[in-house]
């Protein structure tokens, strides 16, 4: 591709109507550049950068032959040089000779050009008298937005740079862009974005510099092949400019392989530092840290609960999400309050031009979507799914749910056995509404609504035997058992466009999480013309978060080499949770509300064209719980060493203000609940995170590394083990205090174009914990995972997709008991109890799967993929993945029980939509 | 490609080699001890199984030097072998503080209870109750509600009881005939130890006819959590709680006023 500056070069000069021999040295140069003084150090940058700098910081304009330029270092220190002599001193000792006419315009090209005639460059600052700007010297600045050419949606993350530079921008959220200081010589910009065909976009001296708006069209299947020459890769696109970042589209979501649904969540489980072995968690464990430590944002709104199903499913439909950022760590200022990662989602927009309406419908559930342009400034995406109790539903609600054995013995019991027992049914749903509103050019107003619920039913009843039935007799007993929970999420946006450098966004948002845990036995008997008795006991547990949000977001272009975030943000959280037995008082009875309030600035400067990024930047919040400020400095440094070549690093502190507590019960099933710090028994636990990374990229292929050390500090333990003294049994000392640190190194191999895509990774890792309670010394948390292995591989061929993935994942620790022991109580009967050896001190088996995927997809006339028939096939080779033990006592011996995670299953989709 | 599936070849084969190893333990003593107001002062010492297939069996339990420490006193308890020690001199005392010492494995082994106050006012709704006997080929009448006893007592203090009913007959008929199988056919019941002042035992709890001892125990918190320890996963595994030092088990003080009911078939 270097002969594309090389040839523009020559034809530049070629149009020059006199044609003069280069010569080194001018005889008199113009002396307005002898008034301008350069003071500036340069330590090995290519010459290249150098005059790009040169042109921005002092105004001059400097043609240069862009191939040769690029590859000679230089050094040197100016002080209070005159421009004329720097770009003398820049071209010594080089094959390198210089001129500059009569518009002080300089051109720098190689010596062997001699007798090449001059042209003036087209250049749009050529034109700039046209539109009224008062400097044309000076480059030019070109904003507007990015969007999808068939909805109309604006698109985010789009890279646009200047063909044949490293100069470039990435859209903001709202898809507008602004790229300063464009050379005046640019005649094209390159565009790029996964999933959408790459653009060259010719400039002239007619387009509107402003709004200069650019249309992507999706990439249609058929053409794959060809057009994925210079794209980025589909699914997963790991940022080359920011530290531990992924973008995630869901439109391509469908080609990895999934039991049931394409999953947000899952997907993220298959990318380098995200552990994959927890298939009963869609929660995400980031780099050592729990899923409670990552802050999943919707539309601006936090979402506190990520699982349907025993988590095997997250609760985000892949229909309705545009895309996913994922910041692993290091994260900058404008995001706090998780002490591990970030997952920021946005929902769709919905298209202003065309209705669409689509579904999928699988052996777990069905789904359905719709996009409704109502004006040309106004368009609705709704989407909606339920599952069904199909086949796939039972299986995962049975291979998860371990309640019905201790049920069944315990109903073996009664008279007549268990013969007639009656099973309740559960199921799981989500909404998704999404009202997209642009009144004027410079303001969208967007309106997000989310509400999904879990309903799982484990209630049977046993009816009447047959030998009471003949007596009269009516007899129920039952189990109620249901575990329902739910989130809610709204937010209103207001997304406006000062000016063309100054943005905002302003949310006020709420987000509700609540989740109710009923196990109760009833007991009824009624008697032929007598009073009906009944009974009732159990435990009743009941969680409910509120919280209200308000924050202010923007985003400042001071200079191409500059641009501030800033914010401010305030959450009110109310938080209750209760935990009774039915027959006693409440035993725990959490009611906390309070404010956290903030606000954060961050400055990035941009050196040397884009080669050296540094990203200072701070949070400070209050918290009104413990009436204190926090203060959070972030840092983040890039460095491009070459082309392909970047070096990139991070260093911040992170507070955490909300936890999530697992009450791991297995006799009566797992339940999450969430707690406030507070100053007393749950303190604000803080991170401290020290990331580095390299990363080798070309069009084809990445490769990684990125390495990462996290301290943390004053992290709470919650167990379900209470402690009892002589006068009482207190429910509410259940949490621990500790500290503990992750580190870890990740590698990642990516293929990102042709037909077969996919990447490699691999991530060795350790994440300690030291609690008092347990130990003087560090344990292994119950998350570490020391090693992890991945693959995923993808093969397009004409209407087929094929993918498979491989995970292999060290078993994770465990504690085992050391010995049991047996009490005589004073009833006479004798209780079982076993003891524990030192905490998570063994370890599970290893961990792996393959799962494989077969789509086939259908073309409209048009050739735009309109849905496929997908297989997919989950654990192919049934592999029995130890979930947990359970031990039993029998005969004074521990016998212990492997509880397995998902065998093999299959799994058939239909998706179809109109367009 | 190829490279990839070298890899994963390999690593299949590491994934398939690891096995798990059994983690070193230190046994623990176990105390059982219910220092019962009004009796002497008895122990019961054990020791705790291992989870692999070897039986282990600690040594010199019974050539321990146990001392209670009571009364401003310390007292030695003699073995009676089987890890059985008494101290017949040493009286319970309701209200009373002990303190458990003893050497074992070079540790020393320490606990400490506080023996509860004798329940007052402990009386029942009725000295009798009237069941029918259960065959097979009842009528609709003979089966199962015929009321209840409601015991109360007084719990001013609101702390834990426990009641326990014991058939008392040396030669007991059951209530459902033997025909009917598939039935517990324990002779004692208990209630969940609580913070109450009243229970009700309803007629259908009762399994036998006859005599039947009604023990209303002033239990300690620790005693009353030994009810609620059984969450057995490795997700959530921990050694049960004791107010035991080096040990396991119990060592708690008890206080009981006992009622005596009829069942009689109606």
């Amino acid at each position: 591709m270097k002969f594309i500056p090389v040839f523009l070069f020559a034809f530049l000069l070629e149009a020059n109507a006199n044609a003069q021999i280069f010569k080194k040295h001018i005889i008199e140069p113009p002396s307005p550049l002898d008034s301008i003084k350069i003071s500036e150090n340069f330590v090995g940058e290519y010459l290249d950068s150098v005059y790009n700098f040169l042109s921005y910081r002092y105004g001059l304009k400097i043609i240069y032959d862009t191939s040769y330029c690029s590859t000679i270092p230089f050094y040197y220190w100016f002080l209070e040089t005159s421009a004329s002599r720097a770009i003398e001193i820049t071209t010594r000792e080089t094959d390198l000779s210089y001129q500059i006419d009569s518009t002080l315009t300089i051109y720098v090209k190689a010596k062997h050009f001699h007798n090449i005639r001059r042209k003036r460059p087209v250049s749009l600052a050529s034109k700039t008298d046209q539109v009224g700007e008062k400097d044309p010297k000076i480059n030019f600045s070109l904003s507007g937005h990015a969007f999808d050419d068939s909805t109309n949606e604006t698109l985010s993350g789009v890279y646009i740079s200047i063909k044949n530079t490293s100069l470039g921008t990435t859209t903001n959220a709202d898809g507008s862009y602004i790229l300063m200081n464009v050379p005046s010589d640019t005649v094209t910009l390159l565009v790029s974005y996964m999933g959408y065909v790459q653009n060259e976009v010719p400039l002239n001296s007619k387009i509107n510099r402003h709004e200069f708006n650019i249309g992507l069209q999706p990439d249609p299947h058929m053409l794959k092949e060809a057009i994925v020459i210079g794209n980025r890769a589909d699914i997963m696109n790991m940022s080359a400019n920011t530290i531990s970042t992924i973008k995630l589209t869901p439109s391509k979501l469908a080609e990895i392989p999934n039991v049931g649904e394409k999953d947000v969540m899952r997907t993220f489980q298959l990318m380098p530092g995200i552990s994959a072995a927890n298939e009963s968690s869609s929660g995400l464990y980031v780099r050592g840290g729990t899923p409670d430590q990552n802050l999943v944002l919707y539309d601006g709104f936090t979402v506190y609960q990520v699982d349907h199903l025993y988590g095997f499913f997250s609760a985000f439909n892949a229909n309705a999400v545009k895309e996913v950022d994922l910041y692993k760590g290091g994260f900058s200022a404008k995001y706090g309050g998780r002490l591990s990662s970030i997952t920021d989602i946005s929902g769709k927009e919905g298209s202003t031009k065309q209705f669409n309406l689509g579904g999928d419908l699988s052996l777990l559930s069905a789904n359905l979507f719709t996009e409704i342009p109502v004006t040309e400034n106004l368009s609705v995406v709704a989407a909606a799914r339920r599952s069904w109790n199909g086949p796939i539903y039972n299986w995962i609600f049975n291979s998860f749910n371990h309640n019905t054995g201790s049920q069944s013995s315990n109903s073996g019991g009664r008279p007549g056995g268990a013969n007639n027992v009656v099973k309740a049914k559960s199921y799981f749903y989500d909404i998704n509404t999404r009202v997209t509103f642009k009144p004027t050019k410079k303001d969208v107003f967007t309106y997000s609504f989310f509400n999904g619920s879990d309903d799982l039913n484990n209630s049977f009843k046993i009816e009447t035997p047959s030998f009471l039935a003949n007596m009269g007799i009516s007899l129920n007993f039952g189990t109620t058992d249901v575990t329902t929970y739910s989130n809610t999420g709204m937010s209103t946006i207001w997304q406006r466009e000062w000016t063309k450098k100054l943005r905002s966004n302003t949310s006020l948002s709420y987000s509700n999480f609540e989740s109710d845990r009923k196990r109760l036995t009833t007991g009824s008997v009624s008697r032929s013309g007598s009073d009906t008795t009944s009974s009732e006991t159990g435990i009743f547990e009941h969680n409910n978060l509120k919280d209200v949000s308000l924050r202010s977001d923007y985003d400042w272009d001071i200079a191409q080499w500059n641009h501030i975030s800033f914010g401010i943000f305030a959450t009110q959280y109310d938080i209750n949770y209760t935990y009774s037995h039915s027959d006693t008082d409440l035993l725990v009875d959490n009611h906390h509300n309070s404010l956290l309030a903030g606000g954060y600035l961050q400055d990035q400067f941009i050196f040397f064209r884009n080669k050296l990024t540094i990203t200072p930047g701070a949070r400070l919040s209050y918290f009104e719980a413990t009436q204190q400020q926090y203060i959070e400095p972030r840092l983040a440094l890039n460095y491009n060493i070459t082309k392909h070549i970047s070096f990139k690093s991070a260093y911040g502190k992170f507070y955490q203000f909300a936890n999530r507590i697992t009450r791991d019960d297995i006799s009566v099933g797992s339940s999450q609940f969430w707690v406030l710090s507070d100053k007393s028994t749950v303190p604000v636990s803080s991170s401290i995170h020290y990331i580095a990374g390299l990363s080798y990229e070309t069009p084809n292929f990445l490769f990684g590394v990125e390495g990462y050390y996290k301290l943390l500090s004053d992290i709470s333990l919650y167990t379900e083990k209470s402690s009892a003294t002589t006068s009482s049994i207190n429910y509410n000392q259940d949490f621990y205090v500790g500290k503990g640190y992750s580190k870890g190194i990740e590698f990642t191999a990516q293929k990102k174009m042709g037909k077969f895509t996919g990447w490699v990774s691999y991530t060795l890792a350790k994440t300690m914990y030291q609690f008092d309670v347990y130990s003087a010394g560090y344990f292994p948390a119950d998350q570490d995972v020391r090693n992890e292995f991945k693959i995923v591989s993808m093969y397009k061929m004409h209407h087929w997709d094929f993918a498979i993935t491989w995970i292999y994942a060290s078993g994770r620790p465990y504690t085992a008991p050391g010995g049991s022991y047996s009490v005589k109580l004073l009833d006479g009967t004798t209780e079982n109890y076993v003891t524990v050896t030192s905490k998570n001190t063994l370890r599970l088996p290893d961990y792996h799967r393959m799962d494989v995927a077969v789509n086939y997809h259908f073309y409209n006339e048009a050739k735009k993929d309109i849905g496929y028939i997908g297989l997919s096939l989950f654990n192919v080779y049934a592999r029995e993945n130890v979930w947990y033990k359970q031990y039993t006592v029998v005969d004074n011996y521990v016998v212990s029980t492997n509880v397995n995670y998902l065998g093999f299953t299959p799994n058939l989709t239909l998706s179809l939509k109109i367009r | 490609m190829r490279i990839f599936f070298s890899l994963a070849v390999i690593f299949l084969l590491c994934a398939c080699k690891k096995e798990e190893s059994t983690p070193e333990y230190n046994f623990e003593p176990v105390v059982a001890a219910y220092l019962n107001a009004g009796e002497p002062f008895s122990l019961q010492l054990s020791h705790q199984q291992s989870t692999s297939s070897t039986v282990y069996v600690a040594p010199g339990l019974d050539s321990l030097d146990i001392i209670v420490l009571a009364n401003d006193s310390s007292y030695h308890l003699t073995s009676n072998n089987n890890g059985s020690y008494t101290n017949p001199s040493l009286l319970v005392n309701s209200g009373g503080t002990y303190r458990l010492q003893f050497v074992y494995n070079n540790k020393v082994v320490t606990a400490s209870t506080v023996v509860p106050q004798k329940p007052t006012g402990f009386s029942a709704s009725a000295d009798a109750i009237s069941v029918a006997k259960i065959t097979s080929t009842s009528s609709a009448s003979g089966f199962p509600d015929n009321g209840s006893i409601t015991l109360s007592w007084d719990n001013s203090n609101n702390t834990y009881y426990l009641v326990v009913i014991q058939n008392m007959e040396t030669t007991p008929e059951r209530i459902i005939d033997t025909s009917v199988t598939n039935i517990d056919t324990s002779r004692t019941f208990r209630n969940q130890p609580e913070l109450t002042d009243t229970y009700d035992i309803r007629s259908r709890s009762f399994t036998y006819f006859g005599k039947h001892r009604i023990i209303l125990f002033h239990i300690n918190a620790d005693y009353a959590f030994l009810y609620d320890n059984t969450n057995n996963s490795s997700q959530s595994l921990s050694t049960p709680s004791t107010g035991i030092t080096n040990g396991v088990g119990i060592f708690t003080g008890i206080n009981s006023d006992t009622l005596y009911i009829e069942v009689n078939k109606k």
